[in-house]
């Protein structure tokens, strides 16, 4: 099953599919000699939710990370909403609606809650900041109450929420999310992919990478697995549970 | 030692402290946030004050409006600075800028202190002295007498510290440049302009730089050839206070201004300036952490 | 030996022969520029090949002639002894270098990047106060004098001064080839791997920067005594310490030859703004605008600009053209 396999992308419904959504066609990426993704697409329309999965080293961080537009990539195209997005810096990309959730949430740690999330606000961008603000308070009501906590003092899931919460200020279409589940505990997981699933219903794409696979298939249309930089296997989730490599390789972790 | 006299000199350490904090601090906000290792830091003070001597005494304007038309200017300066020298290095990993800016800034430090020193001696006066000397009265506190222009500066800084500390804590602009010397990858991520950052911590800084200057020789007199060493003082007491951290560079300047100022007094005020590159050396060898990683928060 | 590496030596004797053939003046010219090959070519030695910025590279130079006119003038055996005191004296401030780079390195080399930078600046700044607030010892602002029978002749200091050019540039050569050299690169490039190939960091830096301050410290004994007078700004100047960088940037930093190239343009460039031209502006500024135009512009120096050569690109320690930030992980 290596050709495109089409899901029916929710809430996409009756648009120009050709423009729309995150498209990555033939992405390489290297570190000096190192290539670390050798050939990837994939497409994320408006709306839909996608996993990307695969082992440690596969490259799906730095797919990530050159959507964002932190590392350039050597060869391949992304476009987002039907614009190029090559040399463009990643300030230009969170304004056109993408959202990354980092590895390692790199929050400003000295700074209090409510400062994180007020400098993930993008000044004209979606709602004012009070608004947006407010919002993420009603999503994550325990970030209202520690809001005057200094953001290195939250424990691994109030972190978590917190970065979120930080990329949801810039009001994006598009999140992509990086191991959102890494070092917390199964019941504050099961809380995140919640949260997350509301997220997606809103209307809002995610693109998650995970290494723990059933959360992620559980919410996400479609996936894609990704080994030694290239995408090696996708299609809707509920086929890839099934498949007898992905069965193996990683849902016996 | 008498009280009076241990009074006057605290009251001298604490000017000359808060001068060295100011200073420092908006070297330490350079450091922290653009990476930038501004050798000729000291030399935009002496610019501050040369430039303030030449609007009081030279064309009679008072001290305050001279240091207002001193700091706006200098936002100018800044702001060319930034966009000549350090533009070229946008987008070179942290540690390029760090080791080209020091060869950069170190070569404009000695060309402005060079010419500085050679008009000025052509065209103002052979022997170079900054220095403003403000009627200001003097007052006594108690048994000690303070002088009017010390305690003017003192005020100054006071002020112009509180400015910072609004600017840094109450602005969009100040907290992402404080996020950007926190995380610069998280920066990156969320969407923040580092260019953006760089560009109002440059020009903020450099005025506040010259700004410093001009308080400076109200207190103490300078020559043109005294830039490096300022730098030195100013690069001393942010690693010793935490690069970036307002608070840290305070009591760090605070510290080596009354170290200087009893060392001055019980050793000859020739050792004066050697008390803090001793420190300097300490404080390189004992919190190389602090000032590597910047996290001496 | 193969007939292309002895090549050098033939400019190397024809510029032996120089004071016996070429005018006063131009001996004199190639004295100092002799002089600053050796700083330039000793700066390099870790500034090229370890990316570590000594800005203090004169310290050494004005320890050899403090140290070598000290001893001539409070040891009267050695001023009796007349030039054989004067060698003596000479190699002592040699010597003198050599040990405080030993100790130095120990609190300086914990130093990177920066911060070594501003350490060995900081430390020039410390010995110019030092020298100035002990009048006593040094003589402060007026400076020392050595008696006559002390003096160089501009002939020995021409060959004195030839001789440490060659060999700092001889010992940066052999380095550049040696197993020394290659542990230096593997450090610059990469300290951890370095580190698991079993290469000690420390003591390579070490004898690296005591190989630099050698003959600079030799460099400022032979400048002392054939000027017979030194003082703080002359042999500790802040322009004695940013030369070497100037001219190693302008040569191209990391390349055997580049020092030589740097510190003839360099001294060209000075007798041209000393001798025949009327600028409006002081020569510092100069050489401070050539120092900002050369980092912005040519980061590698003109040697690299004009080989190209692949080797340049790998030795140099200056800044690589812009490219992304490193990742963080993988």
């Amino acid at each position: 099953m290596r050709e495109p396999h089409r899901s029916e992308p929710h809430g996409a419904r009756g648009r120009a599919p050709a423009a729309r959504g995150l498209k990555i066609r033939g992405l390489q990426v290297r570190y000096g000699e190192f290539v670390v993704v050798q050939d990837v697409s994939l497409t994320v329309a408006p709306g839909e939710i996608v996993a990307l999965l695969g082992p440690n080293g596969a490259g799906k961080t730095t797919t990530l990370r050159a959507v964002h537009g932190i590392i350039p990539p050597v060869d391949g195209e992304i476009t987002y909403e039907g614009r190029a997005l090559h040399g463009m810096p990643t300030h230009e990309r969170v304004a056109l609606g993408l959202g990354l959730v980092p590895e390692g949430r790199e929050l400003f740690p000295g700074m209090t809650v409510e400062e994180n999330l007020e400098l993930g606000h993008v000044p004209g961008r979606g709602p004012a900041l009070a608004d947006s603000l407010a919002d993420v308070y009603r999503l994550f009501p325990l970030l209202r109450e520690r809001r005057r906590q200094q953001a290195g003092t939250l424990s691994g899931g109030e972190q978590q929420m917190l970065a979120i919460g930080r990329a949801l200020m810039a009001a994006p279409t598009l999140l992509m999310l990086d191991e959102p589940s890494l070092g917390l505990a199964p019941r504050i997981v099961d809380l995140l992919y919640d949260t997350l699933r509301l997220l997606g219903e809103r209307g809002l794409a995610l693109l998650i990478v995970e290494q723990y696979v059933h959360e992620a298939l559980a919410l996400a249309a479609r996936g894609y697995v990704l080994e030694s930089g290239r995408i090696v296997l996708h299609g809707p989730s509920a086929q890839l549970r099934e498949h007898p490599n992905l069965q193996q390789t990683y849902l016996s972790v | 030692m008498t009280l009076p006299l241990f009074l006057e000199l605290l009251v001298g350490g604490l000017v000359v402290g808060g001068l060295y904090a100011l200073m420092a601090f908006s070297f330490s906000l350079i450091l922290a946030t653009t990476h930038v290792l501004n050798v000729a830091h000291g030399v935009f003070m002496v610019l501050g004050a040369a430039a303030s001597t030449l609007l009081v005494r030279h064309l009679g304007l008072g001290v305050v409006p001279a240091f207002g038309l001193v700091a706006a200017g200098f936002l100018l300066v800044g702001m060319i600075f930034e966009a000549v020298l350090l533009k070229p290095m946008a987008g070179r990993a942290s540690g390029e800028v760090l080791v080209s800016s020091i060869l950069v800034t170190f070569g404009l430090a000695l060309a402005l202190e060079a010419m500085l020193g050679f008009y000025w001696a052509r065209h103002v006066e052979p022997q170079p002295i900054f220095a403003l000397h403000p009627r200001i009265s003097s007052f006594a506190l108690g048994d000690v007498v303070v002088s009017g222009p010390r305690a003017t500066v003192l005020g100054i800084v006071a002020v112009v510290v509180g400015v910072l500390h609004l600017l840094l804590t109450r602005t969009r602009i100040g907290k992402e440049a404080r996020a950007v010397a926190q995380n610069l990858a998280g920066a990156l991520v969320i969407g923040l302009n580092p260019r953006r950052v760089s560009r109002a911590v440059l020009t903020i800084g450099i005025a506040a730089a010259a700004l410093s200057g001009g308080l400076f020789v109200m207190a103490i007199p300078l020559n043109p050839f005294e830039g490096l060493r300022l730098t030195m003082i100013a690069f001393t007491v942010s690693a010793a206070g935490g690069v970036g951290n307002l608070p840290g560079a305070l009591a760090a300047g605070i510290a080596l201004g009354l170290a200087e100022v009893f060392t001055g007094f019980w050793a000859g005020p020739i050792w004066s300036p050697m008390m803090s590159l001793l420190v300097l050396f300490a404080v390189l060898l004992l919190r190389p952490a602090a000032i590597l990683t910047g996290q001496g928060r | 030996m193969s007939v292309r590496r002895a090549l050098p030596a033939v400019p190397l004797l024809l510029l032996a022969a120089g004071p016996w053939i070429l005018p006063r003046d131009l001996v004199t010219a190639l004295l100092f520029t002799f002089l600053l090959i050796t700083l330039a070519s000793n700066y390099d030695l870790l500034g090229g090949f370890l990316g570590l910025y000594n800005l203090g590279q004169a310290s050494f130079f004005g320890l050899g002639a403090y140290v070598t006119f000290l001893l001539l003038l409070r040891v009267p055996l050695l001023a009796a002894l007349g030039p054989a005191g004067s060698t003596v004296a000479a190699l002592a401030g040699g010597a003198a270098a050599a040990i405080s780079a030993v100790l130095l390195a120990y609190p300086l080399l914990r130093l990177r990047g920066a911060y070594f930078a501003v350490g060995t600046f900081a430390l020039l700044l410390l010995l110019r106060l030092t020298v100035d607030n002990l009048p006593q010892l040094t003589g402060g602002s007026h400076g020392l004098y050595v008696s006559a029978q002390h003096y160089l002749s501009l002939r020995a200091a021409y060959l004195l001064t030839l001789s440490l050019a060659a060999a700092s540039l001889l010992l940066n050569a052999l380095l550049a080839s040696s197993r020394l050299g290659m542990a230096m690169t593997a450090v610059r490039e990469n300290e951890l791997a370095a580190a698991a190939a079993g290469v000690d960091r420390f003591r390579v830096q070490q004898v690296a920067f005591v190989l630099g301050a050698t003959p600079t410290g030799l460099a400022g004994a032979v400048f002392g005594l054939h000027s017979g007078y030194i003082d703080v700004s002359v042999v500790l100047g802040i322009e004695r310490s940013l030369f070497p960088v100037i001219a190693a940037m302008i040569g191209g930093s990391g390349l055997v030859w580049g020092p030589v190239v740097g510190a003839v343009t360099l001294r060209a460039i000075d007798v041209a703004l000393k001798n025949y031209m009327q600028l409006p502006v002081p020569a510092p500024a100069i050489y401070g605008g050539i120092l900002v135009v050369m980092s912005l512009t040519m980061p590698k120096g003109i040697l690299a600009g004009l080989t190209r050569a692949p080797q340049a690109a790998a030795r140099s320690g200056s800044p690589a053209p812009p490219r992304p930030a490193r990742p963080r992980t993988r």
